[in-house]
């Protein structure tokens, strides 16, 4: 009886009593979610607003009202060496870093999982993880002593061992690969604790079966270890392309110099040194609307080609981004 | 599985492991032995694998500078306030995030997510914080970075999955509301989450040198990130005296940035698998 009346509550309730209803129950939850919005609203929402700023002749005297040119910073932009330089820089770099960053990490989680050590493993996962949470600023420092000609103990080895001393950090012929070793120094550890905890979830009867039938560890390595974290694996590497173009910058900014800007200018090591030293709003919010439609387009890409090859891909269940299953 | 027989492969393995964690450890403790050295120490050695000396004088003169640890002062209190500033606002968005028949739970999810993928960029960002006055005020620092998306979206997992449902009813039951089940209930039960992404946030703001490059001019109000930044990085010698030797200096400083970081590591290190492993199930 309570529940019928109930019922003709609701479909007889005009929308917004129920609205106003629904509000004053759940009031603890929506209060909560105030501040958590508004913070939303005015540092993301807000500055999204800016994008007109590309399409403007920016003057702070005049703001947002500033005198709109069309695609001109666009044009601009194109034609501007530096920029273009930038743009394939941050094209052939990230291309590398997608090549080495994604499967290492994933072979060395593979390498530490047949460890049967327990406290081997653990010592060596604790050690690698830890570059992750040291900063590139520190990082720089230490490097900056490290690979120096003469004498930095690198090339003091190098020397040692017969070889000719490398200008590490000054030299466009090595400055790209010593960012991607630096960055697979730093991060191999890290990322591979997501693997790490996939193989855990992997179902231990499958490896029970294998060994009865025979299987040799190799074996089992390729056809159920691998197997069972591919889609892991798939996004893993989606979200790698989806930040690609946001990493790096703090990596490169901290190591490089006027010398090697050649080799590794990048879009947002770009944007910021010319804020810093000539900024010119309207043409630097052209380039990082370049940067963010580059970057969303290769995530679709990407998302887009996991599907072809039969996985999930990121949308697959709301709110699953760096998901394991 | 056992497995107690080592065969080739193992050993292999085992050294290529050692050798990597040995690559990792070394340029730390190659600073670490630098900071340490005497003037002599240092020049007599290259690759400062054995300490040859020991003498904290190089973190005497750092930290007997005003600009040093003023700066070390700025950055606790920044990584403080903003880490529990960060804490707050995500375990708030997370826990009604999490309660999925809540009205309009999704609109506000899609809203969160947006921002993952697109955003207005850095320069009306920029335009935004220097015309709200935020120049050269340590709240710069940590209220327009507070929210990390991708944080809110691993504890919202985490409570979803992770926080048994009839502990909350009980506690409603006992006349609890939900911001009450929220800090008394949830959060005690969910410290993996909590320590992890804590962790996060508070390496974060300890290492953050973009703001303050960009926002903060007023030597007085540097981190430590900018004061190191200042001397590794850009090559200010301003505060480097005549009598020191410059490479141990700016060793000395890394040391004092990296330390608290390795002191907290190992507490937290044990939650990470967990934490991580939880947050990330699939709804």
């Amino acid at each position: 009886m309570a529940n019928r009346v109930e019922a003709a509550d609701i479909v007889v309730a005009p929308l917004r009593q129920r609205f106003i209803k629904v509000l004053i129950k759940k009031r603890y939850l929506y209060l909560m979610m105030v501040p958590v919005l508004a913070w939303y609203v005015v540092f993301q929402y807000a500055p999204m607003y800016g994008i007109v700023l590309a399409f403007q002749d920016f003057r702070f005297s005049r703001g947002f009202a500033s005198p709109f040119v069309g695609f001109d910073n666009f044009i601009r932009l194109f034609t501007d060496k530096n920029f273009q330089l930038a743009f394939r820089n941050t094209v052939v770099i990230n291309v590398l870093r997608f090549l080495v960053g994604v499967p290492v990490p994933v072979l060395f989680a593979l390498l530490l999982n047949e460890v049967f050590h327990a406290g081997y493993k653990r010592v060596v996962q604790t050690v690698t993880y830890l570059p992750h949470f040291v900063s590139w600023v520190a990082l720089a420092g230490i490097l900056n002593t490290l690979l120096v000609r003469d004498t930095g103990a690198v090339n003091v080895l190098l020397q040692a061992l017969g070889f000719e001393q490398v200008g590490f950090l000054i030299d466009n012929r090595y400055f790209r690969w010593v960012l991607i070793a630096t960055e697979l120094w730093k991060e191999t550890g890290w990322t591979s604790i997501i693997y790490l905890a996939a193989i855990a979830g992997i179902d231990p009867a499958l490896y029970e079966c294998a060994q009865v039938e025979g299987a040799k560890r190799r074996q089992m390595a390729w056809y159920i270890t691998l197997p069972s974290i591919s889609n892991t694996v798939a996004i893993m590497a989606i979200i790698f392309l989806g930040h690609i173009l946001a990493i790096g910058f703090d990596q490169i900014f901290n190591l490089y110099n006027p010398v090697v800007y050649e080799t590794s200018d990048i879009l947002d090591t770009y944007i910021v040194r010319n804020l810093q030293q000539n900024p010119k709003f309207g043409l630097l919010s052209a380039a990082s609307i370049i940067k963010s439609v580059v970057g969303l387009g290769l995530l679709i890409a990407a998302n887009n080609a996991c599907k072809l090859f039969g996985m999930e891909g990121i949308y697959a269940s709301r709110g699953s981004v760096g998901t394991v299953r | 599985m056992a497995r107690q027989r080592l065969q080739p492969f193992d050993y292999f393995n085992y050294l290529l492991l050692l050798v990597a964690t040995l690559v990792t450890l070394y340029p730390f403790w190659y600073i670490l032995v630098v900071a340490t050295a005497t003037e002599r120490g240092f020049f007599s050695d290259y690759y400062h694998i054995i300490p040859k000396s020991f003498t904290l004088a190089s973190f005497q003169t750092a930290l007997s500078r005003p600009l040093v640890y003023v700066a070390f002062f700025v950055s606790v209190l920044v990584t403080t306030a903003g880490t529990a500033l960060s804490l707050l606002l995500t375990a708030m968005g997370a826990y009604v995030l999490s309660k999925n028949d809540l009205p309009g739970r999704n609109f506000f999810f899609r809203l969160i997510i947006f921002t993952m993928f697109f955003s207005g960029g850095l320069i009306p960002l920029y335009i935004l914080l220097t015309s709200l006055g935020m120049r050269n005020s340590l709240l710069v620092l940590f209220v327009p970075n507070a929210i990390n998306t991708f944080n809110l979206i691993l504890m919202k997992n985490y409570f979803a999955t992770s926080v048994p449902q009839s502990l909350e009813d009980s506690a409603r039951i006992d006349g609890y509301n939900e911001i009450q089940i929220l800090f008394r209930i949830v959060l005690p039960t969910s410290m993996p989450i909590v320590a992890t992404i804590g962790l996060f946030y508070s390496v974060y703001f300890w290492n953050d040198w973009f703001f303050p490059m960009l926002f903060i001019s007023d030597a007085k109000l540097y981190p430590l990130s900018m004061v190191m930044r200042n001397l590794v990085v850009s090559a200010t010698s301003v505060f480097v005296p005549i009598d020191v030797v410059p490479q141990m200096l700016k060793a000395a400083v890394i040391v004092i940035s990296i330390v608290p970081i390795m002191m907290v590591y190992p507490f937290i290190q044990k939650h990470f698998v967990k934490g991580i492993m939880l947050g990330a199930i699939k709804e």
